[in-house]
């Protein structure tokens, strides 16, 4: 059973040691890589533990040459816990007393080893001085391990997981080490086969090993399982970047889970301009362990997170989960700024059309009115008995209603343009619009209308009578008679089409027809009354009341159409 | 004789829309108002066959918003809105309005007011 004792031990020393060798290897080639202050009493630290575990299995026990090599042994595997206090000292501060205390224990223990003429080793008895010393030993480890153990242990409240672990895992470690210590020291010397005693310390001492591993330089296997939950906030993060639409959006989506991911105080997003574009947090130090903001320049800003002095070591591959969303971010950030350019342009262009709706009510007033005027004084001169008075007077009326159509053809696509239309859209049978049309032009004997009769369109009655009118005026002017209005349904619509039979539209013209005051060199000679917003005006009203207007080349004529929406009262 | 009331803050606008009515002897204006308020009154002295009425004249209330008090005082009263805005929507909607008129066809005004005062034009 003894035996069976020795070689467990014996293999968890093996193991120990080549666990130890790996941990100071791993953490000195973080120093290498880092450079930086913790990393350096970390590399000494677990260098020291990792030199004693090594150094220690060369050593033969039983020698008694070497007894100023197992107390330089002793006396460097004493400064463990004092290089493991200075390791935990770059992240807070410590009053004064403490600092001496652990220095002089220090001193005093790896130096009182050397005035000892041999080392008792194991089986051997323990004179009374040196149980004064063991005595002494147990009160500098037992003092530095706790005051590491509660600082780590307390320091990693509160904190994201992977900080948090690493932390505690550290604490957990050195508590073990310092249990293993008394364990062994209580047990008294060494009996020559190994016990129970023996055999619990030489395991504690065992699991401080992964303990330290895990607490100062974890796998990122270990790493990757310790960060699940805080891989869902970033999860959240990206989510939330993706779907931004605003500087705002970005930032409150950006600020709070960066800070959760590294457990930081506080957090800004700063524009390269210097524009603070969001905060979130405390930015300002944090008492005894302040630290310099982690800073991550984006494309188009800068942000800051305030940390404390834990994370540069505890957190570092954290923060490095930062340039993760830093580029996402950048693009986020590039996004909410068009959709801001977008909304500001939206913006402008909604106070452009109010300022042209306002306007073109004053100018529909101040425009009609003087014509109004005009043609009424001069309608009452026509009262008069001189017929040269009346000739001129009725000249007066017509060039009065000329402008009276400029004007109102100017208003109307104004009115388009600006979205002002504001169709008031009604059943209308269609065959009551097309005559009263008809009529009103005096156009009676010259048109022919088809297919009107139990037709019903959804549309704005004057605005449709505004249609009819432009095309049957058209027809009349440019084309040749007869003139058709031929009306049908089609596809849940119903189509109008004027057409005439004259010349038709240059085929050169035909992608021109819709456009603002185009005319054709021939509708040019042949009417000077034309403003050329006739056919876009049509097409116009016919698509703000939901249908359109086009042309149909014919082989005869020009032949016009326009679709509108039906209410469901079809052809009977 | 049918009596008129006219609603039209310019003064122009008023003598045109005076002379036109008036080439029909049958009508004569007995009223003109500038505000709604003078209108209303003037229609409650004069209960007039027929108002024409502008929409944009002085002071708070327009022809529109004033046509329901107009008919509430003169009930037998015939309202046209004869205005140089396109108002044809809201008169349609309005049921205190009895006929709409754009200003830019004054040559309307006496035959639309001949036909809703139920009077035929004038012989020759």
């Amino acid at each position: 059973m003894a035996s069976e004792v020795k070689e467990f031990l014996e293999a968890v020393q093996v193991v120990q040691t080549a666990l130890f060798l790996g941990l100071a290897l791993v953490v000195g080639l973080q120093w290498l890589k880092h450079r930086d202050q913790a990393s350096a009493w970390a590399a000494a630290t677990f260098g020291v533990l990792g030199a004693v575990a090594v150094a220690g299995r060369f050593l033969p026990e039983e020698s008694t040459e070497l007894v100023l090599a197992r107390e330089l042994l002793i006396a460097v595997l004493l400064l463990f816990p004092y290089l493991l206090y200075r390791f935990a000292r770059v992240f807070r501060a410590a009053p004064r007393w403490i600092d001496v205390t652990a220095a002089l224990l220090t001193a005093a223990v790896c130096t009182v080893i050397f005035f000892f003429d041999e080392v008792p080793g194991e089986g051997d008895p323990r004179p009374t001085s040196f149980l004064l010393y063991s005595l002494a030993i147990l009160v500098q480890w037992a003092f530095l391990s706790a005051l590491v153990s509660v600082w780590l242990w307390k320091a990693g409240s509160g904190r994201p997981t992977v900080i948090r672990r690493r932390m505690r895992t550290l604490s957990l470690g050195a508590a073990s080490l310092f249990a293993a210590i008394l364990i062994s020291v209580a047990a008294g010397p060494s009996p020559e086969e190994p016990g129970g005693a023996e055999a619990l310390s030489a395991l504690v001492a065992f699991i401080s090993g992964p303990l330290f591993l895990l607490g100062a330089a974890p796998p990122s296997i270990v790493l990757a399982l310790w960060r699940r939950p805080e891989e869902l906030a970033l999860y959240e993060a990206e989510a939330a970047l993706m779907a931004a639409t605003s500087t705002d959006e970005v930032a409150q989506g950006l600020l709070p889970h960066v800070a959760r991911t590294i457990g930081a105080r506080g957090a800004t997003l700063t524009a390269h301009n210097g524009t603070e574009l969001a905060a979130y947090g405390d930015m300002s130090p944090a008492g005894d362990t302040a630290s310099a903001p982690v800073l991550m320049e984006l494309r188009s800003a800068t942000l800051s997170v305030a940390t404390d002095s834990f994370t540069p070591f505890f957190g570092r591959e954290e923060v490095g989960l930062l340039t993760r969303l830093s580029s996402l971010t950048d693009v986020a950030l590039r996004r909410a700024e068009l959709a801001d350019r977008e909304r500001a342009t939206a913006a402008e262009l909604e106070t452009a059309n109010v300022s042209m709706r306002e306007f073109v009510a004053i100018a529909s007033h101040d425009l009609r009115t003087p014509v109004a005027a005009i043609k009424g004084y001069a309608e009452l001169l026509t009262d008069g008995s001189d017929v040269a008075n009346k000739e001129f007077a009725a000249t007066i009326i017509r060039q009065a209603d000329h402008l009276s159509r400029i004007v109102d053809d100017l208003l109307t696509v104004s009115r388009i343009d600006s979205g002002a239309l504001e169709p008031q859209r009604a059943q209308l049978a269609l065959r009551e619009v097309v005559y009263e049309v008809v009529a009103d032009l005096g156009v009676s004997d010259s048109t022919a209308v088809e297919g009107v009769d139990g037709l019903v369109v959804l549309a704005d009655p004057d605005h449709l009578r505004r249609m009819l009118r432009n095309l049957l005026e058209n027809a009349q002017n440019y084309g040749e008679p007869p003139v058709e209005i031929v009306a049908c349904s089609s596809d849940g619509a119903v189509e109008i089409r004027v057409c005439d039979r004259g010349a038709g539209i240059a085929p050169d013209f035909e992608s021109r027809l819709f456009e603002r005051f185009a005319r054709s060199s021939k509708a040019i000679s042949r009417s000077k009354h034309g403003t050329g917003l006739g056919l876009s005006i049509v097409r116009g009203l016919a698509r703000a009341g939901g249908g359109d207007a086009w042309y149909e080349r014919r082989p005869e004529g020009a032949c016009f159409g326009v679709r509108l929406p039906v209410s469901g009262g079809d052809r009977e | 004789m049918k009596v008129l009331v006219v609603v039209e803050d310019e003064e122009d606008m008023r003598r045109m829309i005076f002379a036109l009515l008036t080439r029909d002897p049958r009508l004569v204006v007995t009223g003109h108002a500038t505000t709604a308020a003078e209108a209303i009154e003037a229609a409650a002295s004069l209960s007039p066959g027929l108002i024409v009425l502008d929409h944009f004249i002085e002071g708070p209330v327009t022809g529109l918003e004033a046509a329901p008090s107009l008919k509430q005082v003169a009930p037998a009263a015939k309202i046209i809105l004869f205005s140089a805005h396109d108002l044809s929507s809201e008169a349609r909607r309005s049921p205190d309005i009895d006929a709409y008129l754009q200003k830019d066809q004054p040559q309307k005004l006496l035959p639309l007011a001949q036909s809703l005062l139920g009077l035929g034009p004038i012989a020759a």
